[in-house]
């Protein structure tokens, strides 16, 4: 009996202990939905400036009677060494618990890029509201101003950078990072990190995101950059779901639909000097023919599967040029190496850098045309034809 | 007079093996820093280790079919080594029940309750768990089928929806480490989720007999268990490749990459919920080992009265345990499997081996004595 | 603490045997009141037992020979047509030609036209029989009184239950009388082991009820537990079966209920089959029947008269409202105040939105709406249906429209409450543990989240575990044998051949299993 009375004691102890609190609730309306957030480096030594971009929550009925539009997001930044102490300073200045967890995109400063990630790394994987599928990218300029650039298309601007991420996974999902890969291949001495950059399009009469190309990093610092049409270069060399080929002809352009494209990289190691056989294999769809007088369809095929073939070869060429230039192995054929030739790696992982940087690479592209869309010769092809 | 008087089939027995094992599949950051790509092959040896392991269990079992582990003790060693060995046990069995009450709470703690004090997370589990305990094997059992095909189907589920993530390249180079490393990681995997079977040991003499004999079923709860262990292990390395080791709970953050469509992009959920009632059916089972083990060496006539004592003493012992998680990982890493293993590994096979050095004169004495 | 109410219960039912037998030994000795010679005694006894209420009729009529004698009966329990024709015609107009019978017995035999006669000698066993609705006849000279069946009271027919409609299926409901629900069963199960054994429960009232199983099917254990409950049972009267449940259930202070009862007869005949033991009680259109299995509630009869896919689907569909009933609101809250990054990002704005200005926690606004959509189901069961309709129109939309519009609580728990509550009505004999269960979860959705959402659910699945009726475990978890063809899916009939493992006793297989596809030689596509 003694012991049931202790045992129901203890019972009640507890629960009077739990319904003293409730330690974890919070409700949605004390918290601050934080959509994006950027980091940029400050003007003092070792501090950061960081910016968060919260998604305001909108009585609809509210916002229908008033004619001028409110904005649907707020830009708060402080300066701080970490972001946990730059969280604890939000919290003095916002009316509202910040809720990191449904956090989309981590934006860097360009100047913030140059000086190295690692130091952020940490604050970014050991706080668990933080999320390694979070998209990472790079500002064009600084991340604050990025965040807060209104575009008419979305209320919110992490969203449009969301959507513009996914469209860009869409063609390849080498052409966007995640906070994973951020990390991944910082960690990595065998790949290189590549993120993509975000800046502003200026349109007529409003301002529009766009990625403007990917920055290339050594270990943890921005050290270059790749324009749009050379990040191509580089997903033609590690594969792509979609996207679009330019053909330029001698006399036409044919735009060519890629289906997939497919490429193998075997590292090769022979007397100690480092190759790279890359085959890239790709099944094309016309998508526009442009000029092309007086040709047919059945003759013209071989000839822009050669074309296209060489433009591929051209476009990953000068990209891989580029990248070598900088030392960055964006293809990661380092980690290929180490999981291939793990005794070889060891030697060379502290000066992978240099060696990629005299990496000879043995390409070869092989292209398949699978069909020419709802027209077999356009007009313009037909057009001395009787 | 028995304290337990519920029979269980052999079947649920072996879920129940099955299902403590996959329990672990959320310990796997024990071992994944030491091999770190190569860790499932080290569970792959464990669970091949493992058998001879079982097989003693299985012979002790037999030996003593009516038998639990304290009375096998009391039996083979006589009265006063029975006791030291069974006072050693009893330590093993309360250590676990504690180890795992607070990984538990801190799993809870890390992932969704982060302010939450975790003696209130533990607490209400221990609760839980003494509630089904009350009402003796049969209820604690009952689910162990229902919990354990459950979890594979989740946990295999979702290795599914992981498949966009993986990348198999992250398990290269395989055999590339040191030796002793393997070594090291196969020692971590054999004694925290295999060896703690010897909890069954308690209630093997409540088994239905199995035409096959027992050890069938053992073997069976093993490769189901062992084989969720393996899946969530590839796949976490697959998906998360070379930062698979710095995470402290490498499963959960795979489930946080993993996306079903953009809108349902959130599936730990899942996982946490199935890792608690695991990690819960776990508790039950080892607490249950704990508290007929205790009662049964102080021969009481109901283990009912032990109940909230272990559960109190478990309770006070998880909170001052460790002050940390990396003690606690250390632990777990370094001193638990050399110490586990003594209790799983050596006091069985001693047992055993003296059991049958004994077993003739023993039997005859006995016979002596009855006439 | 449930120890306690058990050795309570154990020793309620020591007591009740005791003093059961002390009944029996005292009514012993009070019906030793004999029917007298002289029948102007027995009447005077009659008009002094039954203190001259104004129902009992006395109606005295002489023999041919001259000899007096009487018709005792109560207006309104016999039927006058039936007294006029089987009894008083014969019996003035008869002679009899090889003298005067000695005794009641050939009486009855030689001169009367009914079927149903008790001769006794005790006064008290003739008047319980009168006040049942038979007829007394009583002589001069005889020292025995003749009981004869003319029952004939007003009743209810049989017709559709209220309680239990189905779209496919037959109709038919229990009536209030007992001999017509015996009848019912007996009707469907054309089958000579069926037992019906009957037992009077109530001291004062004396009620019938009436014990029913196969024998050879219902395991002998369980019908021994039943009638063993049943005789323990020390009650004034049973009005209705509820009464009874009360005595017998092994649970009484579970929240999930251990007896099982429907109002139809097919229902009740297909858990005889199966080897349950129905209990039918006079006076009760509700048949219990025990043992019950906790997946009776989410079986109904109309799953066995429909298709096997459709039948599997609403199976299915049943287990998912129960837990959606149980779980939806603590779910809600534990998502919106504990694990806000569970939500999918848009739907997190449009919640936060209809969050933005509602004054009450989540917990309270649950709590609201819950007990608001409580009290209108109360109203509703307990008013005319006329009025019931008011309370409709009240409820969809005060709590619907205006409650959100006045920025009382939000929308969107709105509608988790709305689809907690049709959820609610999907396993209606579950219904009350489902609204304890939701309050408990969504206390511990406030306090601990989906970690006490976690332990509330295992909790109950302990509790369930625990629980037994009859002997037979109350949830037993689906093994991939013979019960799983008939749990979260249903199988074609033709493939259930055995009954349930747990409640037959001796004779578990129905029948072969049969595929009639096969048997036709059809092939199986």
């Amino acid at each position: 009996m003694t012991i049931k009375r202790a045992v129901s004691a203890v019972g009640l102890l507890l629960c009077i202990c739990t319904l003293a609190g409730c330690w974890d609730a919070h409700e949605l309306d004390t918290l601050s939905i934080i959509a994006g957030l950027g980091i940029d480096q400050s003007n003092t030594q070792g501090e950061y400036v960081f910016s968060v971009e919260i998604g305001k929550a909108q009585k609809s009925q509210i916002s229908q009677n008033k004619d001028k539009q409110e904005s649907a997001f707020l830009v708060l930044s402080c300066q701080s060494r970490t972001m946990l102490l730059a969280f604890e300073q939000f919290r003095l200045k916002n009316s509202r618990e910040l809720f990191l967890h449904p956090n989309q995109i981590v934006i860097f400063g360009k100047d913030l890029a140059k000086k190295g990630l690692t130091p952020l790394i940490d604050m970014l994987l050991r706080n668990h509201e933080s999320r390694l599928e979070v998209w990472t990218a790079v500002a064009d300029g600084s991340a604050a101003d990025i965040l807060n650039t209104k575009t008419k298309q979305e209320p919110i601007t992490a969203a449009v950078i969301d959507r513009l991420m996914q469209n860009a996974t869409s063609i390849s999902n080498r052409y966007t990072t995640t906070v994973y890969d951020m990390i991944s291949h910082i960690e990595d001495k065998g790949t290189a990190l590549i993120m993509p950059i975000i800046g502003k399009a200026e349109e007529p009469e409003s301002t529009s995101l766009q990625i403007s190309g990917s920055a290339l990093f050594l270990h943890d610092k921005m050290v270059g950059e790749l324009s749009a049409d050379e990040t191509l270069g580089y997903l033609f060399a590690t594969g792509m779901h979609d996207g679009l080929l330019n053909v330029p002809m001698d006399d036409g352009t044919a735009v060519m639909q890629i289906s997939y494209l497919f490429s193998n990289a075997k590292p090769v190691i022979s007397n100690g000097s480092v190759s790279v056989e890359l085959n890239v294999q790709a099944l094309l769809a016309v998508g526009e023919l442009l000029g092309f007088k007086n040709q047919s369809i059945v003759d013209l095929m071989p000839k822009i599967r050669e074309a296209a073939q060489q433009a591929i070869i051209e476009k990953i060429s000068a990209t891989f040029k580029k990248a070598q230039s900088y030392k960055t192995d964006i293809y990661g054929f380092g980690t290929m190496i180490y999981r291939q030739y793990p005794q070889q790696w060891d030697a060379m992982k502290d000066n992978w850098d240099n060696i990629f940087s005299q990496l000879t690479l043995k390409l070869s592209v092989k292209a398949q045309l699978s069909n020419t869309g709802f027209v077999t010769d356009s007009i313009e092809m037909k057009g001395d034809k009787p | 007079m028995k304290l337990e008087s519920g029979r269980i089939s052999p079947l649920q027995l072996m879920f129940s093996i099955c299902c403590v094992i996959q329990s672990s599949s959320m310990l796997t950051s024990f071992f994944l820093p030491v091999t770190r790509q190569d860790s499932w092959l080290c569970v792959l040896f464990s669970m091949l280790v493992a058998l001879p392991l079982y097989y003693i269990y299985c012979a002790l079992a037999k030996a003593y079919p009516d038998k639990n582990l304290i009375e096998i003790f009391e039996t083979v060693f006589g009265r006063v080594g029975g006791m030291a060995a069974s006072l050693i046990t009893i330590w093993f069995f309360v250590s676990i029940t504690t180890y795992n009450l607070r990984d538990i709470g801190l799993f809870v703690k890390q992932t969704i309750m982060v302010d939450t004090p975790v003696v209130v997370i533990m607490g209400i589990c221990i609760l839980v768990c003494a509630y089904g305990i009350y009402y003796g094997l049969r209820v604690v059992t009952r689910y162990a089928m229902a919990f354990s095909v459950l979890a594979f189907f989740i946990l295999v589920f979702s290795s599914f929806l992981a498949t966009a993530k993986w990348d198999f390249k992250n398990l290269l180079p395989m055999f590339s480490q040191p030796a002793l490393h393997y070594v090291q990681s196969t020692n971590i995997a054999l004694t925290i989720p295999f060896g703690e079977s010897v909890i069954f040991l308690m209630v093997t003499p409540n088994v239905k007999p199995a035409k096959k004999g027992l050890f069938r079923y053992f073997i069976g709860g093993m490769l189901i268990g062992g084989f969720t262990v393996l899946n969530v292990l590839i796949r976490d390395i697959a998906v998360l490749g070379n930062i698979v080791a710095m995470l402290t709970l490498p499963p959960f953050q795979t489930l946080r990459m993993v996306e079903l469509t953009r809108a349902l992009s959130r599936m730990e959920i899942i996982f946490a919920v199935v890792l608690i009632i695991l990690l819960f059916y776990k508790i039950m089972m080892l607490y249950y080992a704990s508290v007929l083990a205790i009662s049964q060496f102080f021969k009481l006539k109901s283990f009912r009265p032990v109940i909230p004592i272990v559960g109190a003493f478990c309770t006070a012992y998880a909170l001052f345990i460790h002050s940390s998680t990396i003690e606690h990982a250390v632990f777990g890493q370094q001193y638990a499997p050399i110490i586990w293993l003594f209790c799983e590994y050596l006091i069985p096979f001693v047992t055993l081996a003296v059991g049958r050095l004994r077993g003739r004169p023993q039997e005859a004495g006995l016979q002596r004595g009855t006439i | 603490m449930l120890r306690r109410v058990r050795k309570a219960w154990r020793f309620r039912r020591h007591c009740n045997q005791k003093e059961y037998l002390k009944q029996d030994g005292t009514e012993k000795t009070d019906s030793e009141t004999p029917v007298s010679e002289h029948l102007c005694e027995n009447i005077a006894y009659i008009q002094k037992t039954l203190g001259g209420s104004g129902d009992v009729k006395i109606h005295p009529f002489s023999f041919t020979d001259g000899k007096d004698a009487a018709l005792v009966f109560i207006d309104g329990l016999a039927d006058a047509k039936e007294i006029t024709q089987s009894i008083l015609l014969p019996l003035i107009g008869c002679i009899f030609p090889d003298g005067k019978p000695d005794n009641m017995g050939e009486l009855a035999q030689k001169a009367l036209c009914a079927g149903d006669t008790v001769t006794d000698s005790s006064m008290d066993s003739l008047l319980h029989n009168c006040l049942c609705g038979d007829t007394l006849l009583l002589a001069d000279g005889f020292s025995e009184g003749l009981a004869i069946s003319t029952k004939g009271f007003e009743k209810r027919t049989v017709s559709e239950p209220q309680s239990e409609t189905v779209v496919r299926g037959p109709r038919e409901g229990f009536t209030e009388n007992l001999r017509t629900n015996t009848s019912l069963l007996r009707r469907r199960i054309k089958c000579p082991a069926l037992r019906l054994d009957h037992m009077k429960i109530g001291r004062t009232a004396k009620t019938d009820v009436c014990v029913v199983y196969i024998e050879g099917v219902a395991d002998p254990k369980i019908v021994e537990t039943v009638k063993s409950r049943l005789e323990a049972i020390v009650i004034d009267s049973v009005v209705d079966s509820g009464y009874l449940e009360q005595y017998i259930e092994d649970a009484p202070f579970s929240i999930f209920p251990t007896v099982g009862y429907s109002e139809k007869p097919d229902v009740v005949a297909g858990r005889v089959l199966e080897g349950h033991v129905a209990i039918v009680s006079d006076g009760s259109p509700f048949v219990l029947t025990a043992p019950m299995l906790f997946i009776e509630s989410f079986q109904t009869s109309e799953d066995y008269y429909i298709r096997t896919i459709a039948a599997s689907m609403t199976r299915i569909l049943r287990f998912l409202a129960f837990t959606l009933t149980v779980f939806a609101p603590a779910i809600y809250i534990a998502l919106t105040t504990f694990h806000q990054e569970l939500i999918p990002i848009t739907l997190l704005y449009t919640i936060a939105d209809a969050r933005e200005g509602t004054p009450f926690p989540a917990f309270f606004e649950a709590l609201v709406l819950v007990f608001a959509f409580e009290l209108m189901r109360e109203a509703g069961v307990r008013l005319p249906r006329p009025v019931g309709q008011a309370i409709s129109i009240v409820g969809a939309l005060i709590m619907g429209e205006a409650s959100v519009s006045a920025g009382i609580v939000g929308a969107p728990m709105v509608i988790t409450i709305a689809v907690t509550a049709v959820a609610g009505f999907i396993a209606p004999r579950q219904s009350d543990a489902v609204s304890i269960l939701r309050l408990i979860a969504m206390v511990f959705a406030t306090l601990l989240g989906g970690y006490g959402i976690a332990m509330v659910f295992l909790a109950m699945l302990l509790h369930l575990a625990k629980l037994q009726s009859f002997g037979v475990p109350y949830f037993e978890t689906v093994k991939p044998d013979r019960d799983l063809k008939d749990s979260f899916i249903r199988m074609p009939l033709w493939k259930m051949a055995k009954r349930p493992r747990h409640i037959t006793g001796v004779n578990d297989t129905r029948r072969e299993g049969v595929n009639p596809l096969k048997e036709r030689g059809e092939n199986r596509r």
